[in-house]
Order: C-alpha cells, then structure tokens, then sequence
C-alpha cells in the first residue's frame, strides 16, 4: 500500500469513526435518556419514549411522552381516551401546554375533535392549589355547534388532557380570551375550576 | 347538718368556679386541629385560632412539625424561617413573605402577639417548593395531604329507590376499592392511606344509619330496615354504587324530609311556574341541517306549554322570554327568585357531533360540583344587627348556589319527568337523567330541571323538534308531571341518573 493510499485510508477511518461519533451524541443518547428518564417526580401517567418523527419542540429537545387525548366516542354520547405523542417538557406547566395545544388539534385519523377547529392556546397557568387556568380563543365560542351534550364534551376533552395526565393538578377552568365566562354555549357552569369529569370518558365494555 | 361556707371559702368556691367557665369557654373556642397525612402517618396541626374564614397556626409549631431552624431576626424585627438551603422571612402585619428570595402572597397578614409568631395555614403552600414537597389543604374537612399521599375525596349521595335506596360515592381521584359486608357493617376498602368523606344528607335511618371512616376504609352501619346489599359492577374507579334493599316497610316515602319543604311538595300550593325558553337573540343555540334554530323550538314549546299549564291548572306561568330576545343567564333564575316560583324549567334543544346521537333527555343540578366553591363561598351563619341592639346569627344562601338545598328534589322531579317521557313513547337520551353542574339552575331557589328535547343534529329529532304536533305532546306530558305533583311529589321511578 502507497503512502498516499494509508493516508487517504486512515482520513477515512476517521471519518467514519467521527460520524457515528456524532450519530450517537445527537441523535441515540438523547433517545436513551428519555426512555430511561424515571417520570414519577413530573407525576406524568403518561409512558416517555424515543423521539417521533416531529422535528425539534422549540428549545431543540425532541423527547416526547405518550399523553391521552380525548375524542368523541362513536356512540357520540362520551369521549373515549386516545394515546398520542406530545412534546416532552420539564416543568408541569409547559408540559400541560403542550398537552392542551396537542388536544385543541385536528384529531388524528380515524376519530373526531370535540374543539371547535380553530381553537388557540393563548395562556395556561398553574396555582400552588393544583388549579390549571386553561386560556384559548373565542374560537371555541364562536365556532362550537351548540347542545349541552356537545358543550360537556368540548370542556371535558381539555379538564380531562391535563388532570388525567397530570394528576398533580386536579381542577381545571377554561377562560376564553383571557376573561372568566359562565359558560361556553349556554349550559356548563365555568365559573370555577372544574375537576376530572370521567363520567365523561366511555367505559371499558 | 348544714355547713355554710364562709367568707373566704366563698371567695375561693368563686374563684374556682370563674376560672373553670373560664378554661371551658377558652377549650370551646380552640378550633380543631387539622389532620395531617403524609408517608409518615397521620399527625395533628393544632390550630391557634381561627379569625373570620381564616385559620391561623403558630409559626413555632409549623417549624416543629417539620423540623425546621426559627430565628427572631433583632435587625430587621422580622422571623427567619430556615427550608434547607433557602430562608423565608417573615416581618409582623405583611401580607407577603420572602420565600428563597421571592415575594409570596398569603390570605392573611403575619401576627405577633408577644413573643408568639401567627401565620394563615395557607402559609405551608409557600413551604411546599422549598421542602420539594406537594402540600395540599383541605380547609372544609381540615385535612392537609403531604407529598404522594393518596387521600381521595368521597362524595356520598343517598337515592331513593322503587326498592329501598342507592348510596352512591364518587371519588376524586378514583382508586380501586372492595367491598365486604359483615352482618351490618358494610366495609369499603379503598386503596388509599386515608379518605376526605363528605357530609351525607337525605339518607334515612332504616335503611343508612351511619357512615364514617376508619383510614383508608370507609365504613357504612346499615339500619334494621336493609335486607340486602348489592353492589353495582363497574369498572369505573371513581364511583362505588351500593343498592340498599329494604323490606316493605322501608318502602320509598318521598325524599328528603329533613330537607326544606319546597311549595311542590304540599299539595296544592304550587301556584307559579317559570319557563326558561333557552337561548335567544343573537345566541340561536344548536342548529339542525335545514336550519332550524334551538332558540325558534325553546320559544314554541314554552309558548305551547305556558297556555296548556295556564288553561288547565289555572296557575301562573312566566316565561323568561317571550320574544327573540338575548336574556342573560342569572336574569332567567333571578326571574324565578324574585317571583317566588314553586318550580323552573329550562327548556333546551340538544346537539351532538355524532349525527346518530337523538333522545331527550332531562338534567338536574350535580350538588358534588360545587363542594369547593360552597366551603369557600359558603352556606356560613353571618351576624346581622337586630331591633333594639346586639346581632343575630343567621344562615344565610349565597344566591349563586341557590339550588343546592334542592337538588335531591330536583333529580327526583327529573327521574318523574323521564319515566312520562318513556311512557310517552318518546325515544330517549341513552342516559335519560344526567346531573350536571349547570349553569341556569344553580341560582335557582326552587326544585328546577332542563330538559332538553331532543337533538337537532338527528333527522328524525330535527323533524319533530319542529312539529307543533311534538310540542302539544311534551306539553301535555310535562302538564300531567305537574298536575301529579300538585298532590304531592311521588317517590323516583325509571330514568336513574348518571
């Protein structure tokens, strides 16, 4: 072997050496530290896995837990729970964030959103009682069909994302455009935080 | 023979005397203790005093019971409280404290009498970061849960049943629970490390003598009249349903007599009705395909059943709206309080994402819903001024929880309404008899149900929602509820609330 041919031999080693270098920096170890992250201390129900498909959440961080979601049940008459990935955050308060903007989404295939589309985050706060105050948009005002049965679901759906995945917060209030409102479309009394409703939630036949 | 004391030895007896009224009138005013609940057991806060709503606690005694370093700071005048590496600061007459560097409100100023520190009990939410630990106090049943302790709050709620009654308990959260009976003693064993019951009304004593807790097991003494207890399957780890099965003579009389007397329940003086015609103006409600409006079928029914009450009871019917109008939600109960009304009826349209979804269906007030906002708002006595000097206590209703007092009563006339529906041959909600926390009926002061009459999302409930041949037929199924009650309200039958 030529000298030059070493050379050109071991700059290719190198490389190689360098690439699964970085591979396993960026992309394996994070992955394993998340599937190995104990989840208790954030009182998470929800199971953590590798990172999905979804790019970076904002800070760079592509972990991401399994929450459940709530969609309409076909009988139409309870929601049923639904395991979807949400972005992993450290703290309560932008984990339930994350798992409210992932509720107020399109449902995923196969099953139907009780949110009004359209529906925003504008603000989600948390008290030391354990109290969430879920703030989103006059969308869920203006474009919800109406019928209490449809306004229990629509409200249930978001008390149910947070105090279900994050049983350290036990009651929720949904404020619309940052303001307290009686109802959203004339039934459900919203002037409180209200706790998990799982009679809401179909049960296991 | 008689002795009479003398001079000095009446002096003394007195003392005595004073000073015993004196130590048992200061032990009636000693609040109780808060119950504390964490890993370690179960341990008693003593409560200083309580002033107004309240409770205020020794700052020595919190340091104490969390073994916490408490030093007067001589400098500043203040009292420095050590949480590991972190120091709160608390100064006499502040409303705020410095914890590890950051302002924290609490509900009441900091008090020094002498050389004793006086903090609210809200003042161990401010510890709670500092010790990495959850503090949650629970001032209606004066328990404080520590850390991951499992303390789930049990709502129990007593129906009458064609065969005796049902106790209900939901629990929040849901845990998994046994029951065993042993004579009779009926033993519920929840998997927690204690239970926050709250209070029971309505249950009678033959067929429900007593509940009360021991731990983490709820305990339940049945009265002579029970023959049998079942208990519901269900897979729903937030409720637990017993079926009390009594003999003849515990048959259902009506519910609740230690409940106030509602005007429906002394025959023939039911005098007014309100009709609640929902929605209205520029809130239309739910939609059908075709584009009838809920408001345009709340309006029709009621009109049709305000002159069908009015021709054939000859009571007096008021509607909170009679036009296309925008009528706010506390003006449609208030209408009713100010006009004394012995009932209220709300009248609604339905509306589902699930075309199939169809059926009326009737709901009532859920009472359980609103267990934090009346410990805080609170049926409470308040001291008003009387003629001729002094105060007098009296217990007084906030108006926006107006309905509470009723709600057993309320689901009764519920569960009457839907089992004439069903006779009706009207086709149903799955779930005819919901309680709920509505908004429209908590102001209510009177039995008060919504009924909702259908979905305008379903063809064929579309389609009647907007016959005048439909709303004839409801009329005069809600007349005859309403001519039965007048006699006196009969006991639950059919429906079953969810």
């Amino acid at each position: 072997m030529t000298s030059a041919k070493r050379v050109f031999t071991y700059l290719a080693l190198g490389a190689f050496v360098a690439a699964i270098g970085v591979w396993l920096v960026t992309l394996w170890l994070p992955g394993w530290l998340v599937a190995t992250r104990p989840t208790e201390g954030l009182g998470l129900t929800g199971r953590t896995g590798p990172a999905g498909p979804a790019g970076p959440t904002g800070s760079g961080d592509t972990r991401r837990i399994l929450a459940t979601l709530f969609y309409v049940a076909p009988s139409g008459d309870a929601l049923i729970p639904v395991e979807q990935e949400v972005p992993y955050a450290a703290a309560p308060a932008e984990q339930a964030r994350r798992i409210v903007e992932q509720q107020l989404a399109a449902a995923p295939v196969g099953h139907v959103s009780v949110i009004p589309a359209g529906t925003t985050l504008r603000a989600l706060f948390l008290t030391p009682r354990g109290e969430a105050y879920v703030d989103v948009s006059r969308d869920i005002v203006t474009g919800h069909p109406g019928g209490s049965l449809h306004e229990f679901l629509t409200v249930y759906a978001i008390v149910n994302a947070i105090t279900i995945n994050l049983p350290d917060i036990t009651a929720v209030q949904v404020l619309v455009d940052g303001r307290e409102v009686d109802t959203l479309v004339g039934h459900l009394d919203l002037r409180h935080p209200l706790r998990r409703g799982i009679r809401w939630v179909q049960r296991t036949r | 023979m008689e002795v009479l004391p003398t001079r000095p030895h009446r002096v003394v007896v007195s003392a005595l005397a004073l000073a015993c009224v004196l130590l048992i009138g200061l032990a009636a005013q000693t609040p109780p203790p808060y119950l504390v609940i964490g890993s370690e057991g179960t341990r008693p806060l003593p409560i200083a005093r309580t002033s107004g709503a309240t409770d205020l606690v020794a700052l020595d005694v919190v340091a104490r019971f969390f073994e916490l370093p408490l030093r007067e700071d001589t400098r500043t005048g203040g009292v420095v409280l050590a949480v590991r590496a972190q120091r709160v600061v608390l100064t006499a007459g502040q409303t705020t404290v410095s914890a590890g560097g950051r302002l924290v409100s609490l509900s009441a100023p900091v008090i020094k009498e002498g050389t004793t520190w006086l903090v609210p009990i809200d003042f161990l939410r401010v510890l709670a970061p500092l010790l990495e630990r959850a503090i949650d106090i629970r001032r209606a049943s004066r328990l404080i849960v520590l850390g991951t302790a499992s303390v789930p709050r049990l709502t129990p709620r007593f129906e009458r049943t064609a065969t005796g009654g049902r106790l209900v308990v939901t629990l929040d959260p849901g845990v998994a629970a046994r029951v065993t009976r042993d004579g009779s003693l009926v033993t519920v064993r929840f998997q927690a490390d204690a239970l926050d019951l709250g209070p029971l009304s309505g249950a009678p004593p033959e067929l429900l003598a007593n509940i009360r807790t021991d731990g983490g097991t709820l305990l339940i003494d049945l009265g002579p009249a029970v023959t049998n207890v079942r208990e519901e399957e269900t897979r729903d780890p937030a409720r637990v349903t017993l079926d009390f099965i009594g003999t003849a003579t515990a048959a259902p009389v009506r519910p609740d007599p230690a409940m106030p007397e509602p005007n429906i329940d002394r025959p023939g003086t039911l005098r007014t009705i309100v009709i609640d015609p929902g929605h209205g103006g520029a809130d239309v409600g739910s939609r059908s395909a075709a584009g009838l409006e809920e408001k345009q079928v709340t309006l029709a029914m009621a009109q049709r059943l305000k002159a069908m009450l009015e021709s054939r009871l000859g009571v007096r019917v008021i509607l909170t709206r009679d036009s296309d109008t925008d009528v706010t939600i506390d003006r449609r109960a208030a209408l009713a309080n100010n006009n004394k009304a012995d009932l209220f009826i709300s009248l609604h349209a339905n509306g589902s994402p699930v075309p199939s979804m169809r059926g009326w269906q009737v709901q009532s007030l859920d009472p359980a819903d609103y267990d934090a906002v009346g410990s805080s708002d609170g049926f409470a006595a308040q001291s008003v001024p009387v003629v001729g000097g002094g105060t007098r206590a009296i217990d007084t209703v906030p108006w926006q929880l107006a309905q509470i007092p009723h709600t057993a009563r309320s689901l009764t006339l519920a569960q009457w309404l839907a089992a004439r529906l069903t006779e009706g041959g009207l086709p149903s909600h799955p779930t005819p008899v919901l309680q709920a926390p509505l908004r429209v009926l908590v102001g209510a002061n009177m039995p008060a149900v919504l009924l909702e009459l259908g979905f305008l999302t379903h063809a064929d409930d579309a389609q009647s929602l907007g016959s005048a041949e439909f709303y004839t037929t409801v009329a005069a199924i809600i007349t005859s509820v309403i001519t039965e009650a007048r006699a006196g309200l009969p006991p639950a039958s059919g429906g079953g609330g969810q």
